[in-house]
């Protein structure tokens, strides 16, 4: 065997070793059925959670009872099913990623792999990549598909597209910055309580800030705030700003920046 | 007279640390090209944290290093194309196969091809896991682990391999198998290998560095350690009457020292000399000149690298 019978690979920079790394960390979502298996659960419970919704909603309007904010139709249902999908997914999220950076520090592997000519900036590109693409099919790709399908049935007629893509991609935007966030956590910390407990605890506790800035509502830098906007979207209303929409694109790169600067200068022991 | 370039690593004061914990306080390293470098040391003296170092896996605290022309101190990307790794107790995907293992460790430095998938299956052949390579790794014993860990370390043709205890963890064939490997692979790269079993650095090593508490307080080709420091010693027995012998060794410019010890009516001999020359062409000739003595032992004294090891550990200050 010598050296002339095989090629050698020639990328440079933070592109060294990423595509490799980039199909190794995959392999956690497509090698086995992790993928069919989270695709199936979170299409039951994002779609069953919204049939679920609409049948109370029904069940409501035929005994005449009223809610204390009157969900009398999908139009009304839809925007006040959103805040607790998004929370759900949210929480989704952080289960399944948790360990992408945390694991991996723990256990011993780094050592060995980052010994090679890898880009520590290109790991977490790689990472974030390989992770960010099957949360989209699993999270919303096609359980908003059947979502859509839903609500264009129970209002008798196509959901209006451009608004409900509108609201798929804000939801979107929300689940890859809690990846995103859960990632940089793991390179902080090897704490998993802090890593699992941060991402979820401010998904739930952000609105209070609110209680500070009356007012402000919608118009915050913060990716939590996509979660009103996308609701008022939901409902047909204009956003109160875009703000959000724009910060959170931001706080992603934000967050895989942060990851590759710590990254870098993780001591590995 | 070895040239700076003929060091493929060489370092200055290098130290490393944690806090308020120093691991590494300084090491100062040449390891010549082409030659199977040794670096020993008690456990917690520091020997991990140096190849880390070397590696780019941690950053100095201070002190400077090359390895291959490369600064350790800067970004060591291009430095890692060319050199082996093999961690201390290596730790690889569990769900992932031995083919799979290599093929990943491969695609950092090469295509696809089946020139690649030859050379992996080749490794795995010479590594004696071919019955295993399609098994997960996580199911592999520590010994199988550690040659998996040395065929990936030498995978790319490596200039400069690094093994971090390659013996460690293996049965006394594994061991004997690992330290021909040493041996073989010294035509093509330079091995520096740490580890804390002394035979096994005596049987393949030229030059050998030993570390205690954080700082190299030993580093010399393997012949000059076990000759010790002190000089050359030779011991032998006689039997008779070696009246005056002792008199006419110990004026000898070249006789540092000599001790006679009687026993059994005959006499033992240690004597310490500066220059193994004319010990070897003068020394009997004296001792003979005493008409009825006879030579029952005669020889020079080779240290074993353990007393060398344990004087010099102990010489240090706690």
């Amino acid at each position: 065997m010598t050296l002339t019978e095989i090629v050698p690979t020639n990328t440079t920079g933070w592109r060294a070793g990423t595509a490799n790394l980039f199909a190794h960390e995959s392999r956690h979502w497509w090698r086995n059925r992790r993928w069919w298996v989270q695709l199936l659960l979170w299409a039951g419970v994002l779609n069953g959670m919204l049939l679920g919704f609409l049948w109370i909603a029904a069940q409501a309007n035929e005994s005449g009872l009223r809610l204390e904010e009157p969900a009398v139709g999908v139009a009304e249902v839809f925007p006040q099913y959103l805040g607790l999908a998004i929370l759900l997914s949210t929480v989704g999220v952080v289960v399944l990623t948790q360990g992408v950076m945390l694991d991996e520090r723990r256990g011993g592997m780094l050592e060995w792999v980052l010994a090679m000519p890898v880009s520590r900036t290109g790991l977490v590109v790689a990472k974030f990549a390989a992770h960010a693409l099957p949360i989209l099919l699993v999270f919303v790709l096609v359980p908003w598909g059947g979502l859509y399908w839903v609500l264009s049935r129970e209002l008798g007629s196509a959901w209006p597209i451009g608004e409900f893509l509108a609201v798929a991609a804000m939801v979107a935007l929300i689940l890859l910055f809690t990846l995103a966030l859960t990632m940089a956590l793991g390179t902080w910390t090897t704490s998993r309580a802090a890593v699992v407990g941060v991402p979820i605890a401010a998904g739930l506790m952000y609105d209070a800030i609110h209680l500070f800035v009356p007012g402000w509502a919608g118009r915050l830098p913060f990716p939590w705030e996509l979660t009103g906007v996308s609701v008022q979207v939901a409902a047909g209303k204009p956003p109160t700003s875009w703000l959000p929409v724009v910060a959170t694109v931001a706080w992603i790169g934000v967050a895989v920046a942060l990851t590759a600067w710590r990254f870098h200068r993780e001591d590995v022991t | 007279m070895t040239k700076s370039g003929d060091f493929v690593v060489s370092t200055q004061r290098l130290a490393k640390r944690f806090g308020d914990v120093a691991a590494v306080r300084s090491v100062d390293l040449r390891v010549p090209r082409h030659s199977i470098f040794g670096f020993l040391g008690p456990n917690g003296a520091g020997k991990t944290t140096t190849l880390r170092m070397l590696v780019g896996l941690l950053r100095p605290s201070g002190g400077t290093g090359t390895v291959l022309g490369h600064d350790i101190t800067g970004d060591t990307l291009e430095l890692r194309r060319r050199i082996g790794y093999l961690p201390q107790q290596p730790r690889f995907y569990p769900d992932l196969t031995a083919r799979e293992t290599l093929r990943f460790a491969a695609r950092f430095f090469y295509r696809r091809g089946a020139g690649l998938e030859r050379r992996i299956s080749g490794l795995l052949e010479s590594s004696d896991l071919t019955a295993r390579a399609d098994r997960p790794v996580g199911a592999f014993s520590g010994g199988e682990r550690q040659r998996l860990g040395i065929a990936q370390a030498q995978l790319h043709f490596p200039d400069l391999l690094i093994l971090d205890e390659p013996a460690a963890g293996l049965d006394p064939i594994g061991r004997r198998d690992v330290l021909d490997l040493l041996r073989r692979l010294r035509s093509e790269t330079t091995v520096l290998f740490s580890t804390h079993i002394l035979d096994d650095v005596q049987r393949v090593s030229d030059t050998v560095a030993i570390i205690t508490n954080g700082s190299v307080v030993a580093h010399a080709p393997i012949e000059e350690l076990l000759a010790g420091a002190e000089g050359t010693v030779y011991r032998f027995e006689t039997r008779g009457s070696t009246e005056g012998v002792e008199e006419a060794v110990g004026r000898q410019p070249w006789v540092r020292h000599i001790d006679v010890q009687g026993q059994d009516g005959g006499h033992a001999w240690t004597v310490t000399v500066s220059d193994e020359t004319a010990a070897d062409n003068e020394l009997l000739r004296l001792v003979f000149a005493a008409s009825d003595v006879a030579v029952t032992e005669y020889g020079r004294q080779r240290f074993a690298l353990e007393d060398v090891f344990l004087r010099v550990v102990e010489e240090q200050p706690a």
